[in-house]
């Protein structure tokens, strides 16, 4: 299964997306922290490399999920389509090791995505002389990465029994629902009817994205974290996961 | 395999473990801490907004997800939620009059749900997809738990007056007659002039209000009520009646929920209580407006106006006002 996991991650990443994913990371941040910025945010003007840094993460946290909804699409129906699913079953693996293997190549790749992204901004902060900011930044990845983690899996198992465009619609779909989750769940708990229920059901089974980003907010300020929604969205990350010992195509 | 099995069973029990210690802690700090900086304000800068308000007077229910933590008297009780829906509102039970509100981190999702500002949609945007999704301030919530407070406190002071203004509108059409007649320019063009008229009173540097622009306010106040009425073919009468309790059920509540922005030194929220006035708003929420407006210039007009508001027989505002404007 290692092996499996490894080949995904390499197929996903070639030597070449780092560079670029870098290279993209380095042209946004310097876009971001450098320059008389006419950025405004609630009509105050965002000036200076501290203040830059959320903005910068944000931007990060938005790229990575693209990126994951992206490097997820493919990896399985391809795999269908090239045949090698059936190479790779009458060798033994059974369908479940081989979706979960390919399910969690899929994953680190994303992860990788977002930490290519993280070293453009690691890269400023050195330069700028603030160092002190790199851990907490870190850290803050690594809880906004748990959102993006989410979005691959997702991705990845719709994949496993739809086309591409319906796997890539539901990501985006799964990605405004958790971006949103907050204000839509008010909507629910303030409808009434029989529409009520499905929404209340559907929004329980995706994770509060806006919710985990203000956890990794809250590390960057120094507030207080809630464990709450991160343990909540790796519940679910858990349960897509599971779903990859199920569900397997008929054509092999 | 044996072994990859067992980990990630005990990775999955595990993580449900810690979900449902997590869901189990309660009403979280924060909301409790602002609770108390709320009732902190009864030392005498509540009484000083509105006689007689108080937070700490009512049972306080915060929701957050599918339970209610009614805070009173030192004590928090864990319940099922009352509403079926989450909503800032005070009701009377049996017992006693609640405030139901819910907790700081949902009204952070939402913004203020059903009392608040409306942002443009860019701030949305930017809010949304931004690692910092805080919308409302802590001083916004206490602003908000007083706004509740206010109308507890009219729940037991004003009930059966209120009553007898809601029957001059019992028609449900009301409300949904008015709202689709708002879509007219000319009607559109009187609520500017309104709310451009009410704005510069409220603003404006002089001690006492000028008198002749709040005649024009009162005269642009009947002309529109008279379109409306022209419009919709409902009773002038009721929808007077309908600005009337409006004006009386939220303006006043707004008037104290910036007033308690006041009362914590937060001039910026204040400042935005009062750029609001000069916004166009449509439905209910202009009487949030208007009404807070009223009670700001009634407040430099006659300063003991509360009292007599209780004392007297009518409770409109804008009656109140056009008879100390002479």
């Amino acid at each position: 299964m290692l092996a499996l996991i490894h080949n995904t991650f390499r197929e996903r990443i070639r030597g070449k997306t780092f560079y670029v994913v870098a290279f993209i990371g380095m042209v946004i941040m310097l876009l971001v922290t450098t320059g008389d910025s006419n950025l405004t945010i609630n009509g105050k003007k965002i000036t200076g490399f501290e203040q830059m840094v959320p903005v910068a993460l944000s931007i990060t946290g938005f790229l990575s999920t693209l990126l994951a909804v992206m490097v997820s699409l493919r990896t399985i129906p391809d795999e269908f389509e090239r045949k090698a699913t059936h190479l790779v079953v009458i060798r033994g693996i059974k369908p479940w090791q081989y979706m979960f293997s390919l399910t969690v190549g899929n994953m680190l790749a994303s992860l990788f995505c977002m930490l290519s992204l993280y070293i453009s901004l690691c890269v400023f902060c050195a330069a700028y002389g603030k160092l002190g900011l790199i851990l907490p930044t870190f850290l803050c990845i690594i809880v906004m990465s748990v959102n993006s983690l989410f979005l691959s899996a997702a991705v990845s198992v719709v994949s496993i029994k739809s086309p591409v465009y319906i796997a890539g619609l539901a990501g985006i779909l799964i990605y405004a629902a958790g971006v949103l989750h907050g204000i839509l769940d008010a909507l629910a708990n303030t409808a009434q009817g029989v529409g009520a229920v499905p929404a209340r059901a559907i929004l329980f089974l995706i994770p509060d994205f806006s919710a985990v980003q203000q956890q990794a907010s809250n590390i960057l300020t120094g507030a207080s974290v809630d464990p709450e929604p991160i343990l909540g969205s790796l519940m679910l990350l858990y349960l897509v996961l599971s779903l990859t010992f199920v569900l397997f195509r008929k054509e092999v | 395999m044996k072994a990859f099995k067992l980990i990630y069973l005990l990775t999955g029990i595990l993580l449900a473990a810690g979900v449902l210690f997590t869901s189990l802690k309660g009403l979280p700090e924060e909301d409790l801490v602002l609770y108390e900086k709320a009732c902190e304000l009864e030392d005498g800068r509540l009484e000083r907004i509105w006689p007689g308000l108080s937070v700490s007077r009512y049972p306080v229910a915060i929701r957050k997800g599918y339970a209610e933590y009614v805070v009173f008297n030192g004590d928090v009780r864990k319940r099922k939620p009352v509403l079926p829906v989450i909503a800032c509102t005070a009701y009377p039970s049996e017992d006693a009059v609640y405030i139901l509100v819910p907790s700081k981190s949902v009204m952070d999702s939402v913004g203020q749900i059903v009392e608040g500002f409306s942002g443009s949609f860019d701030d949305f945007l930017i809010d949304q997809f931004s690692i910092d999704a805080q919308k409302l301030s802590d001083n916004q919530y206490i602003s908000v738990l007083c706004h509740e407070a206010m109308h507890a406190l009219q729940l037991s002071r004003w009930e059966r007056k209120i009553m007898v203004l809601a029957e001059d509108i019992a028609d449900a059409g009301t409300e949904a007659k008015i709202a689709e007649t708002e879509s007219d320019p000319e009607i559109r063009a009187m609520y500017e002039k309104q709310a451009d008229l009410l704005y510069r009173l409220v603003v404006s540097d002089d001690g006492m209000p000028d008198a002749e622009t709040v005649k024009e306010y009162i005269r642009a106040r009947k002309d529109t009520q008279a379109l409306l009425s022209a419009k919709t073919g409902i009773d002038i009468d009721a929808v007077r009646s309908y600005a009337d309790l409006y004006e009386l059920l939220e303006g006043t509540a707004r008037y104290v929920e910036a007033k308690a922005a006041l009362a914590l030194s937060d001039n910026e929220l204040y400042g935005q209580y009062l750029s609001s006035l000069k916004e166009i708003s449509y439905g209910r929420e202009k009487y949030y407006m208007s009404g807070m407006g009223i009670c700001m210039l009634l407040d430099r007009l006659d300063p003991v106006w509360k009292q007599d508001l209780s004392g007297t027989g009518s409770l409109s505002l804008a009656e109140f006002l056009e008879n100390l404007a002479g």
